[in-house]
């Protein structure tokens, strides 16, 4: 299966980000394998996010993606027993830009 | 234990010295001298004169192309010669030397390697007779971003480029693909590539292609609202039931929505080129509003969504 890279706008909120990956694996029939901020520096210091996305095979099922944002290793722990018990796997974690500030977040599905 | 002592004491010292040797030379840094043969005038302009006017008076294909080769590595050897004792006091002068200022100060039409006065009666003065130089057009602002050694690695890399294409003409084209005239404008192009102007010109345009192929490749993906994402599940989920029907009437849905997206497919195209299909009409909508639009409405009209 092919891997392909994204850019996503650093400046946008959370959801936005959520709704523009999950679009993405929709449309695109991938899933999200890593999330993080674009390494290197970009045009007029842009803040921007990097997806990579796998391809998948015809009519496998994938969930949708959830993305939560952490504040520290605390809130961390916490987030992912809530997301443990809704069912939910972690993805990723990885610090990207979230409304144009690095925010550590973890993707579940 | 007093000589273990004494001995960690010398080794000590020993280390100490050697760091102190290596940090001074790191902080010295200096080019070996060149050698006389680099320094001192080897093909003369007396021997180039003879050469040019034997040349022009030769007239079997084989004197020719001897004289044509003795003129053009000559030259080429003296254009070299030059450049490194040019380069060799930009880099020994590089902590004093200051892009913007001084190179305004060595003038922008004559900021060459050899100034006109030292030209006189040489290989390159008579090789760059009549001959004015490149004219550049500048940002003070550029100018003082780079380094020394950024404009050195410039020169050099262009350089390279034209001596690779002159030893290659001379060694594969006989005097009439390639007369001496052509190899001397070959040559005068060397000799520029090896010059402020070239350098600054050729960061100026490395840098320029970087940053437009850096913003080219930074498109970000079109965010994508609830509706899309309802919308984009509702696709796929189609798609995929389509292809894993045995139902044609199922399949030639998926077939109008690729062809509706300029795809060009059929009924009989196996699953999996249609599959790719598919996935490739959606990638193109990531980064394109209107691409997206048209997905939308291609599906809709091919019943695959309502």
């Amino acid at each position: 299966m092919a891997v392909d890279k994204q850019f996503i706008d650093g400046t946008l909120a959370l959801d936005a980000q959520e709704d523009t990956l999950n679009f993405m694996e929709r449309v695109g029939f991938a899933k999200t394998i890593n999330y993080t901020e674009s390494p290197g520096d970009h045009p007029d210091g842009m803040k921007v996010n990097q997806a990579t996305l796998d391809d998948v095979p015809l009519g496998q099922k994938v969930k949708p993606l959830h993305l939560e944002a952490v504040d520290d290793s605390a809130s961390a722990a916490s987030v992912i027993a809530d997301q443990l018990r809704a069912g939910r796997v972690v993805v990723f974690h990885d610090t990207v830009f979230v409304s144009g500030e690095p925010t550590m977040v973890i993707g579940f599905r | 234990m007093r000589s273990t002592s004494s001995s960690a004491r010398i080794q000590s010292c020993g280390l100490l010295l050697l760091l102190l040797g290596t940090t001074g030379c790191a902080g010295r840094l200096e080019r070996p001298k060149l050698l006389r043969l680099v320094t001192t005038e080897i093909y003369t302009y007396t021997t180039f004169t003879t050469d040019l006017e034997n040349y022009n008076g030769a007239s079997d294909e084989a004197t020719r192309r001897r004289l044509r080769d003795h003129m053009a590595y000559g030259v080429m050897a003296e254009i070299e010669r030059v450049y490194r004792n040019y380069e060799t006091s930009l880099f020994m002068n590089r902590g004093t030397f200051n892009v913007a200022s001084d190179f305004v100060q060595l003038g922008l039409s004559t900021a060459t390697t050899v100034t006109n006065g030292e030209r006189g009666k040489t290989i390159l003065g008579a090789l760059l007779s009549g001959v004015t130089g490149v004219s550049l057009s500048y940002d003070k602002n550029f100018f003082r971003q780079q380094t020394v050694q950024a404009i050195i690695s410039s020169m050099q890399a262009a350089r390279n480029q034209v001596k690779a294409r002159i030893i290659s003409r001379l060694g594969t084209q006989d005097t009439a693909e390639y007369p001496f005239e052509a190899a001397r404008a070959d040559l005068i192009e060397l000799f520029f590539a090896g010059t402020l102007e070239s350098g600054l010109q050729e960061l100026h345009q490395e840098a320029a292609t970087a940053a437009a192929s850096s913003k080219q490749e930074l498109k970000t993906a079109v965010p994508a609202s609830k509706q899309d994402v309802t919308n984009a599940v509702s696709v796929n989920e189609a798609i995929t039931a389509a292809l894993q029907s045995n139902n044609p009437d199922d399949r030639r849905k998926v077939v109008d929505f690729l062809n509706a997206l300029g795809a060009n497919v059929t009924t009989t195209t196996p699953v999996e080129t249609l599959f790719e299909q598919s996935r490739q009409v959606g990638r193109a909508t990531y980064t394109d509003a209107d691409k997206r639009k048209k997905y939308f409405d291609a599906a809709r009209q091919a019943g695959l969504i309502h």
